[in-house]
């Protein structure tokens, strides 16, 4: 069964269509980048997927279970996560309160027991500091762990955030153009990080305009053009298909 | 002015400032999670004070015991006007709760003057009656209020920065949509932010009565001069509540000896003064 399945997604803003009768599916464990001109609905088909926007019909499936509807927390805690286009840290804390914040979900003790930080709370308090410490290791800034998170570098903000987003340990991570704004260098350590994450059994979903990356590490590639689907498939056939080509290029006639 | 008497005035300025700065901070915690100003911030202290009288004038509880209630009583209250005003009309306006907030602060007024329309007081918690600093005299239940104050934001401070679900709080306060996304459920934070406020409330009432009366009315006045000292030191901004708070006491204790009777217009020219020229407050940038 495919991880992420999507069927018959729609939504409008103000009469105008910004998905369009969008139906994919995205298997377990693969690399799925979504890809097209601007405004065509990418961001908006990660923002109904993660439950920021409601949709006006269709189903999302996530591990087999209807999703769409669900406040976007929930969604969160049951391993789909995501990151933005614009970096949104909590800028006054540190890079580590960041993180440990993203575990907040799985988080047990209750209010009286965070009051009086009970021996369980502590433990609790210790296993979310090991978490996010392990995934600020992954991404390459544990040494700015005690930073504020707003004193860091566009790109290493960048990393943070998807830390964040990793150290609840979810089964799925939806990254909204993680390269925008990184130098050729930083992208390059971006494509090996994805493909880390692929290989700790992560399924990928990336909206990106850069296509060098896309096509390097993408196992699927779902191309939408105004709102709606123009082509799926995998990298090699999405670079021959005639529609693409126009939708990017422009009719020839 | 001599020096007894200025020491007078501000260890006086510094109790009620106390008591500001409480009010403030509830104002504080629950807009900086919400975004929503709550207008019945005063009501849970007028709630803790009348609570406290029935415990300990009608039910003859024991003060530690009259006080757990008290302040489980006022939570509650707190937590109900949450769930059954604020949440169902959540993705409405902020002007919207902010009104709402107004309305429940009338009906819980009304609420209490259906019980009585009499003001109520009970005697100070144990310990000296009065305590000579130099020459300034203070009643011991200053010592209380003060001490009170100081541990309530000693604990506040210690859950916001070593707790999680303090720093989930914190995080909510900077970007709720992104503190959603990264499972933090807001709307229960909204509902923590209710009791936690109330209970700050409830224990502002509870120091402050033996000192003054308690009626139904006085919570409006207690929670405007919280929200002055909210303006005065920041809106959003915590050591800020404190500072005002503080201030607004010390200000208002000094002014009231150089014009007398004008305590609380005092109070509100400040405020005024504070939204002209300075609308950050003092601890916040623009």
């Amino acid at each position: 069964m495919a991880h992420l399945q999507v069927q018959g997604l729609h939504k409008t803003f103000d009469g105008i269509t910004a998905v369009n009768d969008l139906y994919f599916d995205v298997r377990r464990n693969e690399i799925c980048a979504i890809i097209g001109p601007n405004g065509a609905g990418k961001t908006t088909t990660f923002n109904l997927l993660s439950g920021v926007l409601p949709a006006d019909r269709g189903k999302i499936f996530f591990d087999g279970n209807e999703i769409l509807g669900l406040p976007p927390h929930d969604i969160a805690r049951r391993g789909m996560v995501r990151t933005f286009q614009t970096v949104s840290l909590f800028d006054s804390m540190t890079v580590l309160d960041n993180v440990k914040v993203g575990c907040h979900g799985k988080a047990g003790a209750g209010l009286f027991s965070a009051a009086l930080r009970t021996p369980g709370l502590r433990r609790e308090e210790k296993e979310i500091t090991k978490k996010a410490m392990e995934a600020l290791k992954l991404l390459g800034v544990a040494d700015r762990a005690y930073d504020q998170a707003g004193s860091l570098p566009f790109g290493q903000q960048r990393l943070v955030d998807i830390a964040r987003a990793l150290a609840s340990d979810p089964e799925m991570i939806l990254l909204d153009e993680p390269a925008a704004g990184l130098n050729a260098h930083e992208t390059t350590e971006l494509a090996s990080l994805i493909l880390a994450l692929k290989n700790r059994g992560l399924t990928v979903m990336i909206i990106e305009h850069d296509m060098e990356l896309i096509m390097e590490i993408a196992d699927s590639i779902v191309v939408l053009d105004q709102g709606m689907k123009i082509a799926c498939g995998p990298p090699a056939d999405i670079q021959k298909d005639p529609r693409v080509i126009t939708a990017y290029l422009g009719d020839e006639d | 002015m001599f020096p007894d008497q200025i020491l007078q005035f501000l260890l006086s300025g510094l109790t009620i400032g106390s008591i500001y700065a409480l009010i403030a901070l509830g104002f504080t915690i629950i807009y900086n999670t919400t975004g929503i100003i709550n207008f019945a911030q005063g009501e849970f202290v007028m709630l803790g004070g009348m609570f406290m009288v029935g415990c300990t004038r009608l039910l003859h509880l024991p003060l530690p015991v009259g006080m757990l209630v008290t302040i489980m009583a006022v939570m509650l209250v707190g937590a109900l006007i949450e769930r059954l005003a604020i949440k169902p009309a959540r993705n409405k306006s902020i002007v919207t709760l902010i009104i709402i907030t107004i309305g429940v602060s009338i009906a819980l007024k009304a609420a209490v003057a259906f019980f009585s329309k009499d003001s109520f007081t009970y005697p100070p918690f144990p310990g000296p009656e009065h305590v000579s600093i130099g020459n300034a005299s203070l009643p011991g239940q200053s010592l209380w209020i003060m001490g009170t104050a100081g541990c309530i934001m000693a604990a506040l401070w210690l859950f916001f920065h070593f707790t999680i679900r303090g720093k989930a709080m914190r995080a909510c306060a900077i970007n709720r949509e992104a503190a959603n996304i990264v499972g933090i459920d807001v709307e229960k934070m909204s509902l923590l932010s209710f009791g936690l406020s109330a209970l700050i409330g409830a224990i502002a009432g509870i120091v402050v009565t033996p000192t003054t009366q308690m009626a139904w009315y006085r919570g409006t006045e207690l929670g405007m001069k919280g929200f002055c000292a909210v303006i005065l030191g920041g809106l959003g901004s915590s050591p800020g509540a404190v500072i005002g708070g503080l201030l607004l006491g010390l200000l208002e204790t000094f002014g009231n000896y150089l014009f007398s009777g004008y305590r609380d217009a005092i109070a509100f020219s400040i405020f005024l003064l504070v939204i002209f020229i300075r609308p950050q407050g003092i601890l916040r940038r623009k």
